[in-house]
């Protein structure tokens, strides 16, 4: 079994020149636009991100952050080139009902196009929303680390397209050591809120695709604490069987006990009183 | 709150599946129960609950089938495609044991349904038998509530807005199928005898009062995810219209409140009143099923900008908060003496339906109580590591994608173009 691999993105040294988005789609021959309805590519209008977010074609997504403080006097970009994490406990793959989500012998999360059948489970569950439905092919597409070039012993096409080495290919335990090098010279260089998301086991086991940050997760449009599926499926079947429980009861002592309702045919004016002026009336009487 | 995830698109067919799934699985575990617990007179009512679900359900196959991408491969999810005719179960999933336990409640469905046609039948006296039927009608309601319940599990198993907040949808489904179910009993079983109805009723009530006070906690679990939610129509669909017409109305009705002398007749009243509480009963069945569905990708659309942060403040911060727990409180006291009123229960059955209450306004006042960033309660279940996923070591083998791996994945490569499909 080969050692898992993964990307190592350090996004203080991206310039957002977007050489791994279009490698990325010269090498998996994704097309510009989206399908029949949007044949070519639809401009943001608004940033240089022109993508705006990852889709069925655009596997790696550059993201320009903007942060401009109110009156504009102070203003930073940010850039980052996202993917899919290839999470080591990796939500779309736990809950694809087809088994079409792989793991691969590298540790990568593959999707094998003839099981899927569409869902979309793999959709809901993704906390990064990388999974987007192909309208063309009918399947669930994302990121394949490359699988055809890791097979083949190359590297894959985005890592070895990026001119600045932001984005870095390698075995996960070397690519963590690189991290923390790059991070102890960060701090040294006084950038004191870098940071590592996803280099140990913290976010979903791990993320065999980890970034070097330098604001918070949520600026950067990752999220935090994302959770497993399965998490709260214990948590949820409790609930239910205690409702199936207190509903069977229910039915129990109302199929069970006495009704005051008059036997059918029985011809009476107090047909329409409620069963508690039926009480009283009988307790009276 | 994560707000970076994508929409699933999960649109009618889903919304149409949920709450005719939901009313088929109903009225047949309702069924199954009469046949239990209920006494002779009582069984027509379960022959039209068996009568109405299988074909409920088959509708349901159909529109499950409809939404997929790719409809011609719907066996994927039943059939292992890559090893036949291997059953494809990943247990942890909800969506796949869901899609087995369709197949079995599908199959109890039918063979129930047959049994109706020809009660004198074989099949039918093997149904009714003691020990057979008897295993026969617990299997079977235990699927029906396993189909009513699991679509809450499987949208809590997930990571979008509001559904992955909450761990009560499945009970709230739950128990809305079983009011579901009922109303639609009422409506169908007109031919039934007074006392027969009077039970229905009554059982009804029952339903309806233990799905308002899971709704009640279902909003206090969404935390500071409630009030994001009540800014968008679909969240206010979902609790007005759920709270108003699903629950209070038909309540009020069943409970006979507000009711006046008319000219009407008084047995004709009577079923105008228990068909009107049935009817909105369905609608708010149906505004919850939309509601949840819908309000995911409404939060994602209105509240792009929300950091995960953001909604991790305590329900009582918010006026919301207050105004949820001073309702359940008042519902509290009120429910007791209403039914002491106008149902005759007697000191001591108001005094447990007073600490029943007392029990479920206590689970909401601790949601809404809840500090900011906490652990969802029962947190310590979620150790228990059900799914392969759950914990697998980097590198350590294929974790939950051991079921239905193929040989050889198809890759689409520049390499081996004889891969390409």
């Amino acid at each position: 079994m080969p050692d898992p691999v993964g990307f190592f993105t350090d996004t203080t040294v991206c310039i957002g020149c977007k050489a791994c988005q279009v490698a990325c789609h010269q090498w998996n021959d994704l097309p510009a636009g989206k399908g029949k309805t949007t044949p070519l590519p639809v401009l943001s209008g608004q940033s240089y991100d022109n993508t705006t977010s990852f889709s069925d074609v655009n596997w790696r997504h550059v993201k320009f952050i903007e942060k401009f403080t109110p009156d504009r006097s102070t203003r930073a970009w940010l850039m980052m080139s996202d993917v899919c994490k290839h999470c080591v406990n990796a939500p779309c793959l736990e809950v694809c009902p087809t088994g079409a989500i792989l793991r691969t012998e590298f540790d990568t999360v593959f999707i094998n196009e003839p099981t899927c059948n569409g869902c979309r489970d793999c959709v809901s569950a993704c906390p990064f929303g990388v999974i987007h439905m192909s309208e063309q092919r009918g399947v669930a597409q994302k990121c394949t680390l490359c699988y055809d070039r890791l097979k083949n012993e190359m590297a894959p096409a985005c890592a070895q397209a990026c001119p600045t080495s932001s984005i870095q290919f390698g075995k996960v335990a070397d690519l963590r050591k690189k991290a923390q090098q790059r991070l102890t010279q960060l701090h040294g260089q006084g950038v004191r809120e870098a940071h590592l998301y996803g280099a140990d086991e913290k976010v979903l086991g791990g993320l065999n695709s980890f970034y070097l940050l330098v604001d918070t997760p949520e600026t950067y449009g990752l999220p935090s604490n994302p959770k497993l599926p399965s998490r709260s499926v214990i948590r949820s079947s409790f609930w239910g069987i205690c409702a199936a429980i207190t509903t069977a009861l229910g039915m129990l002592f109302a199929f069970r006990g006495r009704t005051r309702a008059k036997p059918a045919g029985e011809k009476t004016k107090d047909v329409a009183q409620t069963p508690g002026q039926a009480q009283r009336k009988e307790e009276k009487s | 709150m994560n707000s970076f995830v994508h929409d699933p698109e999960w649109g009618w067919w889903i919304i149409l599946y949920f709450y005719l799934g939901g009313l088929a699985a109903g009225c047949y575990f309702i069924a199954t129960l009469i046949e239990l617990f209920g006494r002779e007179e009582d069984r027509p009512l379960a022959r039209i609950g068996y009568r109405v679900a299988f074909p409920l359900i088959c509708v349901c196959a159909v529109f499950l089938i409809v939404d997929l991408y790719r409809p011609e491969r719907f066996l994927h999810m039943v059939l292992q495609s890559e090893h036949l005719p291997g059953v494809m179960l990943k247990w942890w999933s909800p969506m796949s044991i869901g899609a087995q336990a369709l197949g079995i409640f599908g199959l109890c469905s039918l063979l129930s349904l047959v049994g109706t046609f020809r009660p004198k039948g074989r099949l039918a006296s093997i149904l009714d038998s003691h020990v057979v039927g008897r295993v026969f009608k617990v299997v079977g309601s235990i699927a029906g509530f396993f189909v009513a319940a699991y679509t809450g599990a499987l949208l809590s198993a997930t990571n979008q807005p509001l559904w992955s907040s909450t761990d009560w949808i499945s009970p709230l489904f739950l128990t809305s199928a079983a009011s579901g179910g009922i109303a639609l009993l009422l409506i169908l079983g007109g031919r039934a005898s007074a006392e027969t109805r009077e039970r229905l009723e009554r059982a009804d009530l029952w339903a309806l009062g233990l799905e308002l006070f899971v709704f009640l906690i279902f909003l206090a679990s969404l935390g500071g995810v409630l009030p994001l939610a009540l800014g968008t129509q679909d969240g206010l669909l979902l609790v007005g219209g759920t709270l108003v017409v699903g629950l209070v109305l038909p309540l009020a009705l069943h409970l006979r409140i507000g009711s006046v002398e008319t000219e009407i007749p008084t047995h004709r009243r009577q079923s105008l009143r228990v068909l009107a509480a049935a009817l909105f009963t369905l609608a708010g069945g149906f505004m919850l099923r939309y509601g949840i569905v819908r309000v995911a990708p409404a939060l994602l659309h209105a509240h792009s900008d929300v950091r995960p942060g953001d909604t991790e403040t305590s329900l009582w911060q918010s006026v919301e908060g207050k105004v949820l727990l001073a309702g359940t409180i008042l519902l509290a006291v009120l429910i007791p003496l209403i039914l002491k009123r106008n149902w005759g229960l007697t000191l001591r059955q108001a005094t447990l339906v007073g600490m029943v209450s007392v029990l479920f306004t206590a689970a909401v006042a601790a949601y809404v109580m809840r500090p900011a960033g906490a652990e969802p309660m029962l947190d310590p279940l979620s150790g228990l590591n059900i799914s392969p996923e759950d914990g697998r070591e980097r590198g350590g083998g294929a974790g939950a994608s051991n079921i239905n791996r193929p040989h050889q994945p198809l890759l689409r490569s520049k390499l081996n173009p004889a891969d390409e499909p």
